[in-house]
């Protein structure tokens, strides 16, 4: 009895594991394995295939003296932040829009619209883009009657990328938005509005307060996919060739290490962004993680 | 809450290292070394029953290669009949495939047994020592192969390429307006009378230019106009050393004076504006290489057909070439490298596969025996000259970069500099400076990677 009693418990302590166990095995093969083996590999030169050689922080080192290594990292930070701002402000604003009384019964027009441009490939969006700011035969300048050198002007270039970014990102945290607004129940704003708060009011002092983990969850995603951004410039700026390194985001030394056969380096420089991304997330963590 | 904020921090942490998963192999596991155990197959001696199949790896699109080889075995039955050529696509560029020759170097898998790179890429691998030297494939034909063609196949004075294209540096001229202006290509001898060439065009067309050096350059533009003379970023003992090198110099300066001159056009090159300034007539001339006659021809711009001709480049500038060319190479550790090399070499250098060639992709072959062939030298459907008569002059004056393992970052780096140059945010000898130390810093030494 006592022997049965023991083998069922052990059978329901270990059963949980055996269901996550695929998980794990594959996130140990696929994930945990080849992320500490880049980690290894930063200290070491190597060229992809035959003989690994140490060199200790030597990768480190050469990537914090090379100055195209902090312009990558502000070219990066650049993106991130001009298409941060207003991309939670739309998002959050168009959630509100949609959410509200008048508009909330025309959601399923307005939800897919407003969705629509992530679900468009983005090779597609940057090739749409490439014919809206084409210097002399593009929209822009063709409205305008100027030809702007929106793809060859380096600072120009950096805001068409922005808006290309900017405009993919809103439907998304819209979404996101949208989906923390419902948690929020109509009885606590009907209780506001019968205590005399104003719409600016609700929102200002119950609503966002009440969307902080939602907040939290897209400052946090946001910023670690903008800092690996790579698919928009590249495909926005690059004409044949890839884009100059003067415009390129920081994934693009890595890319560059990597065609160069220098995946010690490359690995390095990813860690670098690692190390880049944990501190921006735990900033982020701190002023917007609360107590919770 | 300690727990919630470890647990936190860690999923964070996760997410951040995500991107590097897959970074890994194993370098002990590599295969990079030519000392492959023969099997059966190595030796090329397919089993009669069986063909052998080989994959040929190409950029940036199977279909021409496919019609090629299909063409080119119903020429050659007995080869028909030992060898299946499945054409497998390695990317969009010759970075893509060395990417993948990497990986395939590393993992032990999938490897090529015929692999389509550019010219810069073959030092890697060859000091890698992963490459078939190819000498007795080559030495039959030898005879027959243009002189300065041979530099795209050689790294160290031995053979280790098939060359797939040569590319001498050809200039693409408005044949119609220079007969108007009273301009012959062939009298326009330095820099200074191509601009001068360009204002004399603009006393009758005004919105005329002659070239589109711009910011942010192209990386084809640097190198040939570097290997019209003996520059080179670093020496044979691979000290980088461009800054003191006075041929580089002078490439940075002539870049610059045609940039700055009336004649250059500031329509971007691949932009969505560069086929409509050809048909507007705001380009009237290129410098440029001979692979640029396909993708002219790309654009379909029907309004300038017949219009324009070609010449090599004027005589300052003229030798030197773009990347040297594409060529093909056979890995060492490929099972069927032997048979990989027979076909190749027939591919390459037989005159009737290169007739099959030229009408797929007009690639002009590099041999002698083609030179007198009327079929490569009859009058074209699109331009206003033969193609083959300057192409063949070109590669005359075809000399190769010495590039080295490490050229693609080099070339990289260079421009970055040249583009501050160019824009006038840096002088000279800053930009060269600045791009010295970025290269020592970046690459050291690129034969002792």
């Amino acid at each position: 009895m006592y022997f049965k009693k023991m083998q069922s418990r052990t059978k329901q302590k270990f059963v949980p594991y055996i269901f996550i166990l695929p998980f794990i095995i594959s996130y140990v093969a696929f994930f945990l394995y080849p992320a500490i083996y880049s980690f290894v590999l930063s200290f070491f030169s190597y060229k992809g295939y035959g003989k690994a050689k140490f060199i200790g922080l030597s990768n480190y080192i050469n990537l914090i003296n090379y100055d195209t290594m902090w312009n990558s990292l502000g070219n990066t930070f650049f993106y991130f932040l001009l298409s941060f701002i207003p991309t939670m402000i739309f998002a959050f604003l168009l959630a509100l829009i949609v959410r509200s009384k008048p508009i909330s019964r025309f959601q399923s027009i307005y939800k897919p619209i407003i969705f629509l441009p992530q679900i468009c490939a983005v090779v597609a969006s940057a090739l749409c883009f490439k014919i809206i700011f084409g210097e002399r035969v593009g929209v822009i300048s063709q409205l305008l009657g100027k030809a702007i050198p929106f793809l060859s002007d380096m600072q120009l270039m950096k805001w068409t990328v922005v808006v290309l970014i900017t405009w993919r990102a809103i439907g998304w945290y819209f979404i996101i938005y949208l989906s923390g607004l419902t948690t929020i129940g109509d009885d606590i704003m009907e209780a506001a509005n019968i205590d005399g708060a104003s719409a600016v009011q609700s929102t200002w002092h119950i609503t966002m307060p009440m969307m902080k983990p939602t907040f939290m969850l897209a400052f946090v995603t946001n910023a670690i996919g903008s800092l690996k951004l790579y698919t928009e410039p590249n495909l926005l700026l690059s004409q044949n060739y890839d884009p100059p390194m003067q415009v390129a985001p920081y994934v693009n030394l890595i890319i560059n290490s990597l065609s160069g056969g220098q995946f010690g380096m490359a690995s390095a420089a990813g860690w670098i962004l690692v190390v880049v991304i944990l501190i921006l997330t735990l900033i982020q963590l701190k002023f917007f993680g609360g107590d919770d | 809450m300690k727990k919630t904020k470890f647990l936190a921090a860690f999923l964070t942490l996760s997410l951040c290292i995500a991107s590097l998963a897959g970074c890994g192999a194993k370098p002990e596991e590599s295969i990079a070394s030519s000392e492959t155990p023969k099997t059966e197959a190595a030796t090329g001696e397919a089993p009669s029953e069986e063909a052998a199949k080989l994959k040929m790896m190409v950029f940036p699109a199977t279909e021409n290669y496919e019609k090629i080889n299909e063409q080119f075995l119903a020429l050659y039955p007995e080869l028909d009949a030992k060898v299946d050529i499945e054409v497998e696509l390695g990317g969009s560029g010759d970075g893509d495939v060395a990417q993948k020759l990497r990986l395939a170097l590393a993992s032990g898998q999938n490897l090529p047994d015929i692999i389509r790179l550019n010219y810069t890429q073959l030092p890697e691998f060859v000091e890698a020592g992963v490459l078939e030297p190819l000498d007795s494939y080559i030495k039959p034909y030898e005879g027959d192969i243009i002189d300065s063609a041979k530099n795209v196949m050689k790294y160290n004075d031995e053979y280790y390429a098939f060359p797939r294209e040569v590319k001498p540096k050809v200039w693409f001229y408005r044949a119609d307006i220079f007969e108007e202006c009273g301009i012959d290509p062939y009298q326009i001898k330095t820099i200074d009378e191509y601009i001068a060439a360009g204002e004399k065009i603009r006393e009758t067309y005004p919105d005329a230019h002659m070239e589109n050096y711009n910011v942010p350059s192209k990386n084809y533009d640097l190198m040939m106009m570097l290997s019209a003379t003996n520059g080179r970023f670093c020496d044979e003992e691979g000290n980088y050393n461009l800054a003191s090198d006075p041929d580089v110099k002078l490439t940075f300066e002539r870049i610059k004076k045609l940039y700055d001159s009336e004649v250059n056009s500031t329509v971007a090159e691949w932009s969505a504006d560069w086929a409509p300034a050809f048909s507007s007539g705001e380009i009237v001339s290129q410098l440029i290489g001979g692979w640029f006659k396909t993708d002219f021809m790309n654009f379909k711009l029907e309004d300038q057909k017949g219009k324009w001709a070609i010449a090599p480049w004027p005589e300052e500038i003229r030798e030197g070439s773009d990347a040297g060319g594409a060529i093909w190479v056979i890995p060492a550790a490929s099972k069927n490298k032997e048979l990989a090399a027979e076909i190749m070499a027939k591919m390459c250098f037989e005159n009737d596969a290169a007739k099959i060639i030229y009408d797929v992709t007009g690639v002009i072959p590099a041999l002698k025996s083609s030179q007198e062939d009327p079929y490569f030298n009859a009058a074209h459907d699109y331009y206003a000259s033969s193609l083959g008569p300057v192409n063949f002059e070109s590669m005359n004056y075809l000399k190769v970069y010495p590039y080295t393992p490490a050229s693609t970052q080099e070339v990289t780096i260079v421009l970055q500099y040249l583009d501050e140059y160019l824009a006038g945010n840096m002088t000279l000898d800053s930009a060269l400076q600045t791009a010295q130390t970025d290269l020592i810093n970046q690459i050291g030494n690129p034969y002792e990677q």
